[in-house]
């Protein structure tokens, strides 16, 4: 990766976790259920740059932890281990690049990342008496329709602007002769 | 073993061992130094989250607008009895608070603060305030808005920011009067979704609508006569040893952007813990 992408790597982090630590909370309902964060790693992932990935989630995860109200969630943990899961399953499973793979793809990375919170929840709670709330069904759900829903727009305004994931097929001109 | 799965194998180990310190609290200082540095973004961040919030809450429909003047009038006919008494005791709190001061006469000193995260979950009404330890500030301490209107504690302290517990947070307890009793009366509960209840109120003692609950003193580092809320629904047989009621925290919790964290005299970092 160029030195531009890895600029463009660290910003996205930088903000997009600013932006789930500090600003969405703030907003009412639906607004305040997105999480930006996951879904710009999975893009990355769509980008085929894992590495990309890996380190958005690795600085996001940091900033996110600096300023996360419930204890122990261990963002930083928890955003690696999604995106190692989310390349894993690029790389074997979905490994087309269209718009329904994205969707799938973002909608796995939310239920891994469910998962690990009900984990943490789990054995916080019992073993370290830690306070670890896991979101509401309700909130996860919207979480899960705007993450559809940006994944979707974002897939094909990239397409569109860049011709990333555009299929060229060779054609042939036919002599009728 | 495939090179996929040992890679996965070092970097689960990795995270493990991440965890493990970060639990025992290894990686305090490297925190404490990144949260220094980026605090001032944070705050302008939540300060832009914050203006947009209250512009997205939106306007209340007409509907909501009637029942909420209805409930306001019936408020008002209540409170205005209580207001020609007051105004006599007011008369002459005011002489007095002219020569000292409510901050000395209380003996309490404050510490401002910003908001600058909050939870998602509505069951938990926590935020997180700009200000930590290094500012004087301690666990328990009363968090205020406006003119003493007590919005919860704090509960979870770093070096540089807080986390504080408001009243209708589910873990939250506390120690409660009656507006004027300076006696313990009960415990506002918080029940998430920015609820609270008065519990534990004595079946004998007397419990109105509109009674404005304020906190008792009782705690330490809560002074007294902090404006909790005010009991709207009363429920309890009379048969029951205790009674409770709904109550309506005066402060809006969606809106919290300016805190006020009531810091003891006797705390003050520059007097050095000696009580003046």
């Amino acid at each position: 990766m160029s030195l531009r992408g890895w600029i463009i790597v660290v910003l996205a982090a930088i903000v997009s976790a600013l932006l789930e630590a500090c600003f969405l909370p703030f907003l009412p309902a639906p607004w305040r259920d997105i999480r930006p964060i996951l879904e710009l790693a999975v893009l990355f992932v769509v980008l085929s740059s894992p590495r990309g990935a890996l380190v958005f989630a690795g600085i996001a995860g940091i900033l996110v932890d600096l300023f996360r109200v419930d204890a122990g969630t261990f963002a930083f943990g928890r955003y690696i281990t999604v995106v190692v899961v989310m390349i894993l399953l690029s790389q074997t499973v979905l490994t087309n690049r269209s718009v329904y793979a994205t969707g799938a793809l973002v909608i796995a990375a939310r239920l891994v990342d469910r998962l690990w919170l009900s984990l943490v929840h789990f054995f916080g709670t019992s073993l370290f008496r830690l306070d670890i709330r896991v979101e509401p069904l309700l909130s996860f759900g919207t979480t899960i329709l705007w993450d559809i829903g940006l994944m979707t727009a974002a897939f094909i305004l990239l397409a569109l602007f860049t011709r990333r994931f555009l299929v060229t097929i060779t054609r042939h001109s036919r002599y009728y002769g | 073993m495939q090179a996929r799965t040992k890679v996965a194998l070092v970097l689960a180990g990795t995270v493990g061992a991440l965890l493990v310190f970060r639990l025992v609290g290894a990686f305090t200082p490297i925190e404490e130094a990144l949260r220094f540095v980026t605090l001032p973004v944070a705050r302008a961040v939540s300060t832009l989250g914050n203006g947009a919030g209250t512009l997205l809450h939106g306007r209340p429909d007409a509907v909501q607008l009637r029942d909420r003047v209805t409930e306001l009038q019936a408020q008002l006919s209540t409170l205005t009895v209580d207001y020609v008494r007051l105004r006599s005791l007011e008369e002459e709190n005011r002489s007095l608070q002219a020569l000292t001061g409510y901050l000395r006469a209380s003996g309490y000193d404050h510490v401002s603060a910003r908001v600058i995260a909050r939870s998602v979950d509505p069951q938990s009404a926590t935020v997180l305030i700009d200000r930590g330890a290094k500012d004087g500030i301690e666990t328990g301490m009363a968090v205020i808005v406006g003119d003493g209107v007590f919005v919860g504690k704090v509960t979870e302290l770093k070096d540089r920011v807080s986390t504080v517990t408001l009243v209708s947070d589910q873990k939250s307890r506390v120690a409660a009067a009656l507006s004027g009793q300076h006696r313990l009366f009960g415990l506002v509960e918080g029940r998430g979704n920015q609820v609270a209840r008065l519990t534990l109120v004595p079946q004998a003692e007397e419990l109105h609508s509109d009674n404005v609950i304020v906190t008792s003193g009782t705690e330490d580092k809560i002074p007294p006569d902090l404006v909790i809320g005010l009991v709207n629904d009363i429920q309890g047989k009379p048969t029951d040893p205790f009674k409770s009621a709904a109550l309506q925290p005066v402060a809006q919790a969606d809106s919290l952007g300016l805190v006020s964290v009531l810091l003891p005299t006797a705390l003050r970092p520059e007097t050095g813990g000696k009580t003046p």
